[in-house]
This record gives structure tokens, C-alpha cells and sequence, in this order.
């Protein structure tokens, strides 16, 4: 893993020496050609023209006083100069006088040449007129042999073939002796980076490796750092706070719904209470009337008897009276005994968590008890469809709180609007499950309140006595004691129908009623 | 007889004179015409040519613009020949001027002195003097001569006295005593 990048960048340093290289022998070659061309060629000229000077020089009197044997000797030392291969020298008239090498296999012109240089491929030649106080006494003539170009290039090739090895082998001593100038730094930083990435820990620092580019990166990479762990510390503070804050809402908000709930609780058992009362006052009054009027009758009998005023018509009229009386008594009480069981199996708080095998009919049937006194004012038709026999193991207390609740919250959202109209309740069994449907013929709910209306404090009637929590206590009672669901159907104008499911037998670990 | 005639002025005479000397010549013997007639020509040629081989003292020359002076002596063709080459010609980046002379009369503001034999009172009277002597005869430079001429395998050489250039205040350059030594060195 740190091989990998370090190889990477040493290859890289490696091709550009590589192309550098290159680069440079190319531009060397190009120079020899421009040398050739450029200076080569002139700085043969220049040296034909400093020999033939000479040799005109030296030659002056061996012409002037005629002596060639001189001149053959003063010729002969242009042997000295390397390349030199042929020189003569000719009279005024333009006859040879002397001539260098000695033979004719010399290639030397038998006539004067024209004063100039004359550039060949294979050599240079220059002649030059030989004066003397402004009398040209005759003139000289030098030939310089050049190896052809081609050549040379061995020589070119073998010295740029030594100049590469020497570079390359420089070059890559000085790479593997100085990579640990660049590489290292740099694996030390990627290391510290994956190290900070792997860990996540900011107060890892990278060593410092010198004042250069490379020490200074590792300097920036670590007040970096700094930096993020400082800010990265100063948001988990924030992020613990907001956290924090946000427990004490959820409590303070659990506390303030307990209390309203406790309240709405209260307000549906002061309701229950009251109609209670109302209803109870009814039989209650009709038996107290009746075993008065007994009591009357009761008390006219005896002074009849003790008279001995009897007559058999009274008699009779007073046992049927009597039988009378004592019918609408038991019926009296009967019902009002029947009030008082329904009372205690919804209002009190213990029967709403208790669980118990009960009757769904039954239950039913004391929960309408406890909603007719209520609706009795209202133009509301209740009606109930119930196969009884229904025996369920589950919590009757919440079963009645919820039907409580649908019907009050139909009766107030879906009916009163209108003025009047139908609530029913239809229950049934399938598979185990209790399926408790009720519905209504109200205005409905709108679309946009639809997928609100279980959430705690949704309310369309704020202010005007609604908590928010009638249906939201629904949803939890339904979900949780009772261990099944609640689902909600409604169309604006056409009623809503609430569904609710529970199983036969609730599920052992049931959660509190809240 | 020889002195009468003027070769500046009469070529054409001098031509035929040339021409009968020729004739002379022939009747002599034949051989010899070309080679005379050449070394006649050389000679000439050489005594000007020994002009720029020689350093003469400054105070030989009056000024800048002063010729240089080259006088002849018993030599009527060498003098005719030496006029007509040196017309536009310059030694010593000077003007030449080629002057007969007959005595010592005439000696005065000479650079250069051709003699064809030597005559010792003359170089006598010369010693010490900066005048180049150029001369013939064995005994030219034992006589005070400083440049003799003579004939080696016919061809036309000549000899060196180192003193007597030396008493003259005159420096002979290397190249002319290479070739004189080189004539010396060549004679059997």
C-alpha cells in the first residue's frame, strides 16, 4: 500500500529524466549539424586561408629570385598542417613553379586557379596571388582534404552514446539517492490522512520532515487538521445540546398530553356522570311514585280491613294495584341496576386496563346504554349490528372508550354540521379477529385532514372545546391493549367509516391504556 | 658607346640594339642568346627585388614623400631595364628612381647601388654608408661589396656580405639570407 504511490511518482521522475534525456541529445545533435554547417566549414576556410597566407609569405623571394628548389622546401612543410594534402605555387604568368607532393598523382592544376575558395564535398581548396610592395609576383594554391560527414558521425555517435549512460546513470543514482527527499514526506502524509480517515481522530499530526514544499504541506496538513477537529468538536456540542433540549421538550410535551389526556378523561366521566344521573333519575322517580302510591294503597287496605269495610271489588282492585306497582318497581330498578353496571364497567379507570373474557354484545349494548342518555337531545339515529355469543379475551374498557369516542366524533364532526342523521355500529368476526365498523352519513372529512386526523392535537375545532386527543387516544387504545389497527375512509359529503380490528385474544404483552 | 644611348627615350633603339647584341651573341655562340637576354632581365628584376628584402636607417630618407633612389653604374642594359620596370612600380611603399651614375659625384642620396664590376675606390668611398652595393666579380664583397652576383649551373645567384650590410647600418632580411645561403649551400 505505501509501495505503490512511492513506485509511482519515482516512475514518473524516471520518464522525465528519461525524455529529458532524450530531449537534450536531440538538440546536441542538431547543434553538431549546426556546427558543421556553421562553424566547421568556415573555421576550415579561415584555416586554408592562414596557411595559404603563410605560404605566399615564405614564398615571396623563392619567386622573386626565382628559386623553386626553395620553394619546393618552403611547400614541403605543409605537410605540418593536419589536412593539408596539396599546395603549389605558380609564376606571375601563371606557369607552375613548385608544387607539393613532389609527383603529378597529386591532383595539383597545372595552370594558375582562379584567386578564391572553391568548397568540394571531399575538400577546400583556396588560392591567393602572392604580392610584394604591391607587385604581384605570383600565386599560391593550398588544398585541405575533409573526412565526409558520414564519417564522422561514429565519433558523434560514440561520444552521444557516452554522454546518455553518463546522464542516465546519474540521473538514476541521484533519483534512488534523493527520493526520500519527496517520497517519504509524502507516504508520512498519506499514512497520517488514512490514519484521520480510519479513525476518525483529528489530533493526529504529521512529523515534520523539513522547511521545503513538501514540509510545509505536512505543516498546512496538520493546522488543517486543527481546524477540523476544533469545528468537528464544536458541532458534537451542538449536536449533544440540540439533543439534549430536545428530551427535555419530549418531556415537558409527554408530561403537558398526560395531564390533558388525565383532563379529557375526567371530562368524559363528568359527561357519563351526568347523564347517568339524568337517566338514573327516571326509573328511580317511576319506583319511588309507584311504591308511594302502594304505600297509599297499602295504608287505605289497612283501615279498610280494620273497618270491616272490605268489599271484594277493593280487594281485587287493590292487588292489581299492587301487582302493578311492584312491576314497575322491579322494571325501575331493574333498569337502573343495569345503568349502574355500565357506569362502573366504563368511568371507572381499573375496568378500562383490566382484562377479562367478555361478551362483545354485551359490551356493546352497555356502551349504547351509556351513549343514549347523551344523543337523546339530538336528532341522531344509533343503531347496532351485533351477532352475539361473541366471547373475547381483551380489554372491554377500551373497547368501550373507543366506540365512545368514534361516536362522539361523529356525532359532533360528521352529523352536527348537518342537523341530522344515522350513526350505526356493525360488528363482526373473522378468523379470529373482531372487526368493529362505524360509520356515518355526515359531511365527511376533507382530503387534506385525512391523513392527520389520528396525529395528538389535530383539531379543527380549537377553541371551541376539541383537545386533539379524542381520536388520537383511539389509535393508541386500538394499537396497543388491544393489539390491532384502526383505518379510517371518507369521502366529503358521502360520511366516514372507521374500521377497526382487533384479535379475539389480545396479545400478552399489551401496553397501559394511557 | 653603350652610355649614349638612352633607353628611356630611344626603345625602339634600344630593341634593335638589342637585337644586334643578339646577332653578336650568335656569332659568339648560339647557346648563349636566351640565356643572356634572361639574365639580363633577372638581373634587374633581382636588383629591385633586393630593395624590399633590405631595412634602410630613417635618416636615409629625407621625408615620407622622398623616392627611393637606385643608381646604376657601367650598366647600360640593367639601367634601361630597371626604367622601364620600375615605372609604376614602388619600393618600400616609396616612388623609385633609377639614376646613371659615373663617380663619386653622383653618389650622394643613393639607397641602392648597381654596379657591374666592383670598383674599389668607389666602395671604399661607399663604406660605412647606408648603401646597398649589388655588384659582380670574385672579389666584390672582399672589395666592401654587399650583394654579389654569380652564376650557378646558369642559373643567376648571388652571395652575401653580412658585415659590410652590418658597417653600412643596413639590415638584410632572413629570407634574403635563406636564399643566399641556400645558393652557397647548393654550389659545389
Amino acid at each position: 500500500m505505501k509501495l505503490m504511490p512511492r513506485l509511482g511518482l519515482q516512475r514518473k521522475l524516471v520518464l522525465a529524466l528519461l525524455a529529458g534525456t532524450l530531449l537534450a541529445l536531440l538538440v546536441a545533435a542538431l547543434a553538431v549539424l549546426s556546427y558543421e554547417l556553421t562553424t566547421f566549414r568556415p573555421r576550415v576556410a579561415a584555416q586554408l586561408d592562414t596557411v595559404a597566407r603563410v605560404m605566399a609569405d615564405m614564398n615571396q623571394p623563392a619567386l622573386e629570385f626565382n628559386d623553386p628548389g626553395l620553394a619546393r622546401e618552403n611547400l614541403s612543410l605543409l605537410k605540418l598542417y593536419a589536412g593539408v594534402d596539396a599546395g603549389a605555387l605558380y609564376r606571375a604568368d601563371g606557369r607552375l613553379f613548385a608544387r607539393w607532393p613532389a609527383g603529378p598523382e597529386g591532383g595539383v592544376p597545372a595552370q594558375a586557379p582562379a584567386s578564391g575558395l572553391l568548397q568540394a564535398p571531399r575538400d577546400a581548396s583556396l588560392a591567393l596571388p602572392v604580392e610584394r610592395d604591391g607587385h604581384v609576383v605570383g600565386s599560391v594554391w593550398v588544398r585541405l582534404a575533409l573526412p565526409p560527414l558520414l564519417e564522422r558521425m561514429p565519433q558523434y555517435a560514440i561520444m552521444f552514446g557516452a554522454l546518455t549512460l553518463a546522464v542516465l546513470v546519474l540521473g538514476f543514482t541521484l533519483l534512488r539517492a534523493t527520493g526520500w527527499l519527496v517520497t517519504s514526506p509524502l507516504a508520512r502524509l498519506a499514512a497520517a490522512t488514512a490514519e484521520v480517515r480510519r479513525t476518525g481522530d483529528y489530533s493526529v499530526r504529521v512529523a515534520k520532515s523539513g522547511d521545503d514544499e513538501i514540509g510545509q504541506l505536512g505543516e498546512q496538513f496538520n493546522a488543517m487538521l486543527g481546524v477540523i477537529g476544533e469545528r468537528d468538536g464544536a458541532l458534537q456540542q451542538a449536536h449533544d445540546e440540540l439533543e439534549q433540549r430536545v428530551q427535555e421538550r419530549s418531556r415537558e410535551l409527554e408530561q403537558a398530553m398526560k395531564i390533558l389526556l388525565q383532563s379529557e378523561k375526567l371530562a368524559a366521566l363528568g359527561n357519563v356522570v351526568a347523564g347517568v344521573a339524568h337517566e338514573l333519575s327516571t326509573p328511580i322517580g317511576n319506583a319511588l311514585l309507584a311504591a308511594t302510591n302502594l304505600q297509599q294503597e297499602t295504608r287505605h287496605m289497612n283501615g279498610q280491613v280494620g273497618g270491616d269495610s272490605l268489599s271484594r271489588r277493593e280487594l281485587d282492585d287493590y292487588l292489581e294495584s299492587v301487582d302493578e306497582g311492584t312491576g314497575i318497581v322491579a322494571r325501575s330498578l331493574e333498569r337502573a341496576a343495569n345503568l349502574v353496571r355500565s357506569f362502573k364497567s366504563v368511568a371507572v379507570n381499573e375496568t378500562s386496563e383490566a382484562r377479562m373474557a367478555f361478551d362483545l354484545r354485551t359490551a356493546l349494548d352497555d356502551c349504547l346504554a351509556l351513549l343514549t342518555p347523551g344523543l337523546k337531545h339530538r336528532p341522531v339515529e344509533l343503531s347496532l349490528s351485533c351477532p352475539s355469543g361473541l366471547q373475547c379475551d381483551s380489554y372491554p374498557g377500551a373497547l368501550t372508550q373507543i366506540v365512545n369516542n368514534l361516536v362522539e366524533n361523529a356525532v359532533r364532526h360528521g352529523l352536527e354540521p348537518k342537523g341530522s342523521g344515522q350513526v350505526s355500529i356493525e360488528a363482526g368476526e373473522a378468523g379470529g379477529w373482531v372487526s368493529v365498523v362505524v360509520s356515518d352519513n355526515g359531511v365527511g372529512i376533507p382530503a387534506e385532514h385525512l391523513g392527520r386526523i389520528f396525529e395528538p392535537f389535530f383539531t379543527t375545532r380549537l377553541g371551541q372545546g376539541g383537545s386533539g386527543l379524542g381520536l388520537h387516544m383511539v389509535y393508541g387504545l386500538a394499537t396497543g391493549p388491544l393489539g390491532g389497527d384502526i383505518k379510517v375512509q371518507s369521502r366529503p359529503g358521502e360520511g366516514s367509516r372507521f374500521e377497526l380490528r382487533f384479535p379475539l385474544r389480545a396479545p400478552d404483552k399489551a401496553r397501559p391504556a394511557p | 658607346m653603350m652610355v649614349a644611348m638612352r633607353v628611356s627615350i630611344f626603345p625602339n633603339f634600344s630593341a634593335l640594339f638589342l637585337r644586334a647584341l643578339g646577332l653578336a651573341c650568335l656569332m659568339l655562340g648560339p647557346s648563349l642568346l636566351p640565356a643572356q637576354s634572361d639574365e639580363l632581365e633577372l638581373r634587374a628584376a633581382y636588383v629591385a627585388g633586393f630593395g624590399s628584402y633590405v631595412e634602410w636607417p630613417a635618416a636615409s630618407f629625407a621625408d615620407a614623400q622622398s623616392p627611393f633612389v637606385i643608381g646604376v653604374l657601367g650598366d647600360a642594359a640593367v639601367q634601361r631595364r630597371l626604367e622601364e620596370e620600375m615605372r609604376n612600380r614602388r619600393i618600400q611603399g616609396r616612388a623609385v628612381e633609377v639614376r646613371r651614375v659615373e663617380g663619386v659625384a653622383e653618389l650622394a642620396g643613393l639607397h641602392l647601388l648597381y654596379m657591374k664590376d666592383g670598383r674599389k675606390p668607389l666602395l671604399r668611398t661607399l663604406a660605412g654608408q647606408p648603401v646597398l652595393t649589388v655588384g659582380n666579380g670574385a672579389s666584390f664583397l672582399d672589395a666592401g661589396g654587399i650583394i654579389r652576383f654569380h652564376l650557378l649551373d646558369q642559373h643567376l645567384r648571388f652571395e652575401l656580405n653580412g658585415k659590410a650590410a652590418e658597417r653600412a647600418g643596413l639590415k638584410l632580411s632572413a629570407k634574403l639570407q635563406q636564399l643566399a645561403r641556400v645558393a652557397r649551400e647548393d654550389a659545389p
